[in-house]
């Protein structure tokens, strides 16, 4: 992105700057495409939001007034009792500890913080905490309110962590910044700020049982995403590398979506492209569908990108769920498509999405 | 009496003295620090909001939005010791809302597949075929071509890399400036701007020019 463009963006240009710059937008329609663009990006982040809950404010409360009680059962009333506590822990107690309750609920007590110890990595795997940031612990027990408090102030947590690569052709280290999550499906996901072309190798889990997704069909991107499945609760030895080579600029699918998901009131689902449903889709069971029985109480909308040709989809209603049944030929590679706009009543039954081979009305 | 008088000042306000509004924000603060419920259910009221629209960007979830947003008002308010003014309380918040979603992010590792997003509760959808909006309908495709335009944005910034997302957001919702930003995220300006040109440019490929 050109600079000045951004700066321009941002006010960050002066006013003659700016009004040099707004000039030549007159004569560029392709860079005043890209600002209208941007500020339309914009525009919709900081649109109106929709409403919080009814009970928000309620359920805030409730959790304020849970925490503030135990942090005055827990306090010290007076300097008498906190003396003799001091005294007691001296007399009795192998180490005084501090009794503020953290304000979160459910969390127990804990001593003093020291600076949480950098991140273990899993075996098999290095991790290099970037920028001179040490990670914290993912199961470090909470610090006590203060400490709670100085880490809400100061950002210490740091969600970037660094694995060493090695890169399959010329064999030597490759030091790159990436990002590891451990995602909820148990899959370890990846990614390369890295803007070089070159392939690389992954040193880490045990081949046997991990498997890369296939990649996604998705335009080239500059961040590559690797999806290695497999065991990720233990990390056997390190010992095999998984072959990741690939340009870095070729995505790879996230792992597959459940088949049926829960409807709530006021849900909007809203897939990725093409792809994300195809995928969906390959997950169900394929069941025969019959028509749907419209129902004027409907009020859910399904919104996904399946191609040019919505006039094939259905929706029918079985026992204890939908079906959205899309014909195989509409599942294509259009992804500037619109996509099509279903309805389905807002009653919290599960949603199956199944792809059909015969025509639209077939089987 | 004897030719000295007053300076001039504007009546009733001392130069030195608090503006009611502040004022009253401390006491509020004050009052929660103590346990006071009701002090803390103004603040949020006045802060939840703003806060939310962050949040949900970030989650890209309405449940998980009001969640962390009801967690930072808990756990923020009552730890902030000194009051430096309004704005800088708001800062306050919008920091505390991004380290605690920093934290999550990392202790949870959940990375959200499918963006949702709060439908409209008055739809306006009648009687019809389930793909035909009915004729008599209002404007349902405008509501739809709308709230997917929406989704489709919230959706692509669901997908940004967290930094940038991060970055992307402060700028664009928050309207922090570069410096700010930096302070908060704990890296140069220069990082700052890399991430959001790198984060606008991604946007524009995920939508395709049609943002």
């Amino acid at each position: 992105m050109d600079d000045r463009l951004q700066d321009y963006l941002d006010g960050r240009l002066s006013k003659s700057e700016r009004e040099s710059f707004e000039a030549s937008l007159r004569d560029d329609p392709e860079s005043a495409a890209e600002v209208r663009a941007y500020r339309g990006i914009g525009e919709v982040l900081r649109s109106e939001p929709p409403e919080l809950s009814a009970d928000f404010y309620a359920r805030a409360q409730e959790r304020f007034e849970q925490a503030s009680g135990r942090r005055s059962w827990l306090s010290w009333p007076t300097a008498g009792l906190a003396a003799a506590a001091v005294l007691a822990a001296l007399l009795f107690l192998p180490r005084l500890i501090d009794r503020q309750a953290p304000a979160v609920a459910g969390q127990s007590q804990t001593e003093p913080s020291t600076p949480p110890a950098p991140e273990k990595a899993p075996a098999g795997w290095e991790l290099t905490p970037t920028e001179g940031r040490q990670p914290a612990p993912a199961n470090q027990a909470p610090p006590p309110r203060e400490e709670s408090a100085r880490a809400l102030r100061d950002d210490e947590s740091e969600i970037e962590g660094a694995a060493r690569v090695e890169s399959a052709d010329q064999g030597e280290p490759v030091a790159q910044r990436q990002r590891m999550d451990q995602l909820e499906s148990g899959t370890r996901e990846f990614h390369s700020d890295s803007q070089d072309k070159e392939s690389y190798t992954l040193i880490g889990p045990d081949a046997a049982g991990a498997t890369k997704s296939e990649p996604a069909a998705e335009p080239e991107r500059q961040n590559a995403r690797y999806v290695i499945e497999g065991d990720q609760t233990r990390f056997p030895a390190m010992g095999s590398r998984l072959a990741a080579a690939r340009e870095t600029a070729v995505p790879v699918a996230p792992a597959a979506l459940p088949a049926t998901f829960p409807i709530g009131p006021g849900d909007v689902i809203t897939l990725d492209d093409a792809a994300a449903w195809s995928r969906l889709l390959r997950e169900s069971s394929g069941r025969a569908l019959a028509k749907l029985t419209v129902d004027p109480s409907r009020r859910l909308v399904l919104v996904g990108v399946v191609g040019a040709d919505c006039s094939g989809v259905r929706v029918a209603e079985t026992a204890g769920q939908y079906e959205v049944r899309i014909p195989s030929s509409a599942l294509g590679t259009d992804t500037s498509s619109p996509g099509c706009a279903l309805t389905l009543p807002r009653d919290g039954k599960p949603v199956a999405l199944v792809e059909s081979t015969g025509g639209p009305d077939g089987p | 009496m004897n030719g000295i008088t007053e300076p001039e000042r504007p009546s009733g306000v001392c130069p030195d003295e608090v503006p009611p509004d502040e004022l009253d924000t401390a006491q509020l603060l004050e009052g929660i620090r103590r346990g006071d419920a009701a002090a803390f259910d103004r603040l949020a009221r006045e802060h939840a909001p703003r806060m939310f629209r962050l949040a949900l960007h970030l989650t890209g979830r309405h449940e998980d939005a009001e969640d962390l947003v009801q967690e930072t008002l808990v756990r923020a308010l009552p730890a902030l010791r000194r009051f430096e003014g309004r704005a800088r309380l708001s800062t306050y918040l919008v920091r505390a809302l991004t380290n605690l979603w920093k934290n999550r992010l990392r202790a949870r590792g959940r990375s959200r597949l499918v963006a949702w997003s709060r439908a409209d509760t008055n739809d306006g959808f009648k009687d019809g075929p389930a793909l035909d909006p009915p004729d008599d309908a209002p404007s349902p495709l405008a509501r739809l071509e709308a709230e997917d335009r929406r989704a489709r944005v919230c959706r692509a910034v669901a997908a940004l890399e967290p930094n940038r997302r991060l970055t992307l957001l402060l700028r664009e919702v928050e309207e922090l400036p570069y410096e700010e930003i930096a302070e908060m995220t704990g890296v140069p300006v220069g990082t700052v701007r890399s991430r959001l040109a790198r984060a606008r440019a991604e946007l524009r490929d995920l939508l395709g020019g049609d943002a």
